[in-house]
Parts: structure tokens; sequence; C-alpha cells
């Protein structure tokens, strides 16, 4: 008898045993060819990405064939497109921030804090930092900010933003504080994203860094004025690529 | 003696069991959501389809690039004052990021080695992909991408969940950089004593820096929008 319910147990486990393996062997199947949950994740990553990608080029399509019917024409017209030419460099050239620019947007004043520097506060915390600048302008950026300078010095993305102490380099010019950054694009927007909850500036104003922030009618803003980065970079025709 | 012989088999089969019903478990965790096979081949054939379609819309933007040059360069010849403004226009379309790029550089490769997959969680935050741009720019880099996002006056680097967005774009780990500059300058700005490479070892992030003869930047392939701003014209009083 005793032996007798041992087996009998053995069997249930068994049967138990058996199910689970059942349904191990089930759900493997499921998973065959290898996709998880992360693969699948970035698979529909990789597919929004290829649909906004796919959204920019016809876009741009768009836009190269009205140049490209601009230059016919003028061939046409007058048998040379030099005329065109000079329209395609002036837009490039503004595309580069070489040119001089106006429209609204918002102008951010940043001072290092004037508060007492009491024992066992870190000092650090007072001052205004290179990343303090880079942040603010990546949150410009992010909110669809079409031009930015700093102390009148326009940003690129080639642009590199030093700060020792009360002074910033910008594209190894110095400038000393405060720190004027001035944003081209819809006002409204560049300040709600600059002054939100838990944006930069709300951190930062913690600290007591003295940040002013006001929306303007219409900004000026001169174009890049250092010296072009081409020492090393050439560009390739197309055709000979890859 | 029998009575053990049979304790153990029962032990055994307890413990396979056990690990069964664990790994078990850990597949129904790892597989919560609507994941079927279903979805997955239908993202695959989506994914197929738009894969095709943007590399036809790739080859169609390059062909229509070409022939405009073909109609500069065609212009540009016998005629010197064109053929300035042909070459000032390569130019501003370099600096602007509109065109590929190649010179000597540096590849840099930053990788979390499968962590944000495993533990839900970044150890690469934006902000180290913005220090390194800006280190490398203040090293001279003359053109830079990241994941071949190339770096213009407008790209954004944005934390969105385990994602960066760089141009509206989402990036996962891991980060491929790359630059064009002096190689030798590059790197040791970045491998500076205390620099930012050495705080971004040590919150465990594998780097691998390389310097190469020749590197390629790919052109920013965004639309860039200018509603807001216009040019002043010269002489034009504000």
């Amino acid at each position: 008898m005793k032996r007798g319910l041992s087996t009998y147990y053995l069997l249930a486990i068994a049967l138990i045993l058996g199910f689970f393996l059942a349904i191990q062997i089930k759900s493997d199947i499921t998973s065959q060819g290898i996709i998880t949950i992360p693969k699948l994740l970035a698979m529909e990553k990789d597919v929004s990405n290829l649909e906004v990608e796919i959204d920019n080029l016809q876009k741009s399509i768009n836009e190269l064939n009205l140049k490209l019917k601009d230059y016919e024409t003028s061939l046409n017209e007058s048998g040379s497109i030099y005329s065109s030419m000079m329209e395609e460099w002036k837009k490039i050239r503004n595309y580069a921030g070489m040119e001089k620019i106006s429209g609204p947007g918002i102008i951010i004043t940043m001072n290092d804090s004037d508060k007492e520097i009491e024992i066992g506060d870190n000092p650090e915390l007072y001052i205004i930092h290179d990343i303090d600048v880079l942040e603010v302008i990546n949150e410009l950026r992010a909110a669809g900010a079409e031009a930015i300078s700093i102390n009148g010095e326009r940003v690129l993305g080639t642009s590199s933003i030093e700060c020792g102490g009360p002074i910033i380099i910008i594209d190894g010019k110095r400038h000393a504080t405060p720190f004027i950054i001035r944003a081209i694009g819809d006002p409204k927007v560049l300040e709600a994203s600059i002054l939100a909850p838990n944006s930069y500036i709300d951190l930062m104003e913690y600290t007591g860094i003295e940040i002013d922030v006001k929306k303007v009618e219409n900004i000026v803003m001169d174009g890049y004025k250092s010296p072009l980065k081409l020492k090393y970079q050439k560009s390739i025709e197309e055709g000979e690529k890859k | 003696m029998k009575n053990i012989k049979i304790h153990l088999a029962i032990g055994l089969v307890c413990l396979v069991l056990g690990i069964m019903v664990a790994v078990q478990f850990k597949t129904v965790k790892n597989n919560i959501g609507p994941v079927t096979e279903y979805r997955a081949r239908e993202l695959a054939s989506q994914l197929k389809r738009v894969t095709t379609e943007r590399d036809s819309l790739v080859e169609l933007k390059n062909e229509l690039e070409k022939k405009l040059r073909d109609y500069e360069n065609a212009e540009a010849e016998g005629n010197v004052a064109a053929k300035f403004l042909t070459e000032e226009l390569n130019k501003a379309r370099i600096i602007a990021g509109l065109v590929d790029v190649e010179g000597p550089g540096i590849i840099m490769v930053l990788d979390d080695l499968k962590f944000s997959e495993h533990y839900n969680y970044n150890i690469i935050s934006y902000t180290d992909l913005l220090e390194l741009v800006n280190e490398l720019n203040a090293a001279g880099a003359e053109a830079i991408s990241i994941n071949d996002q190339r770096i213009i006056s407008t790209t954004e680097i944005r934390q969105a969940g385990l994602h960066i967005n760089i141009n509206t774009v989402k990036f996962a780990p891991p980060y491929t950089f790359k630059a064009i500059g002096e190689p030798k300058t590059l790197e040791a700005a970045l491998r500076m004593r205390d620099g930012i490479i050495q705080r971004i070892e040590n919150k465990g992030i594998g780097i691998s820096i390389t310097q190469q003869q020749s590197v390629v930047v790919k052109k920013y392939d965004g639309v860039i929008e200018k509603k807001y701003s216009r040019v002043v014209k010269e002489g034009e009083t504000q």
C-alpha cells in the first residue's frame, strides 16, 4: 500500500511535468526564428524611423524638382543659369547659418548666482558651466529653433562651447557673462519648452542662477563669422560613393 | 535503501519540474503584450516594404542632386564667374551638411553591451553624446555624425525613454560617432586625463576609438525649414 501511494505521487508529478514540458515546447515554437520582445520593439522603431525618413525624402525631392525646373526654365529663357545658381547659393548659405537673418523668437539671459555661498555649499552649483549652456541650446533645438546665437556668435552644428568661470568661449572666441542666448523660432513654443517644469532652466533656477527669458517679436542675428572648417573634409561627388 | 532511492527520484523530478516552472514563468514574463507570430510577421513585411520605398527614394534624390550639379558644372565651364560660384555653392553645401563628405578622422563606438535591453535602464545618456559632440567640435572636428545622422545647427540630441532621438530619428545603443578632423588631436582631446572618456568609461560603457585615414560622414537627410527666419538684405535697416 505504501509503495502504491508513492507510485501515484510519481505518476501525478510526471503528468504535471509532462504538461509543463508540452507548454514549454509549444511556447518555444512560437518564438521560433528568435522573435523576442526587444527584437520586435527594435523592428517597430525601425519602421517608424523609416516612415519619418520617407517623409523627409519626399519633401527634399519636391524641393529638388522645383530647383531643377527653375534651372531648366532659366536655361531655356536666357541660356544661362547663373542667376538661379546665385539664388540657390544664397538659400544654401542661409541653411548653413552664414547669412544675417531676422525673425521672432526668445532671448535668454543667464548670470552666475550672486547668492551668498554658505559654508558647506558647493560653489560649483552657483556658476554656469559649459554643460548648462549646451543643455539649453539643445532644448531650444528640440523645440524647433531655426537659428541660435550666444553673445552674438551664431551657433552651428560644429560650434563648441567652453566655459571658464566668468567667460564663455564660443568657437575659440571669448565672451564675458552674462550669457545672452538668442533663438529664432515660434516664440510661444520656445518659451514654453524652455520654462516647462523639469526643464533644464527650471532645475538651474533652484541653484539661484539668474535666468531671464523673454519673447521678442524681432531678433536680428548675424551670420557665422568664424573661419569655415574646410581643411580636412572634401565633398564626395555622387556616383563614386559606396 | 529502496526508500532513499525513491526519495532521490522524486527529489530529482521535483528539481527538474521547478526549473521548468521557473523557465516557463520567465518566458511568459518576457512575452507580455500582444506578441504573436502574426504581429512579428506583419512587422517584418512592413519593414521590408518601407525599406524598399526608402531605398528607391534615396536613389531618386541622389539622381536629382546629380542632375542639379551637372547643370551647375556645365554652367561653370568656360565661365570664370560661374566656376567661382559653383565652388562657393559646394562650400556652402559642405558647411550646411547637405553633401556626403570624406576626410581623415576618427570612428568612435559607444556600447552599453545590451545593458539597456536587459535592465530597461540607460547607462548612456543624451548628455554623454552632447558633451562628446562639443568636445569633438572644440578639438576642431569639421563634420560629425552619430549613427549616420549628421550633426547640423538644428540637430537635437534628446532622451526619449530608452531611446535617444537625433534629428528626430530614434536610436538605441550602440552609438557610432564619425568625425572628420586631425585624427590624433580628436582622440587626444577625448582621452584627456579625467576627461570625458574616462568619465563615461567609469559608468561601465564600452568605448572604442579608431583613427582613420578616411572617414565618410553622411549628409543631413532631413528637411531644413525656415518658417520664422528670413534673410536680412544688405543695406536693409532694421
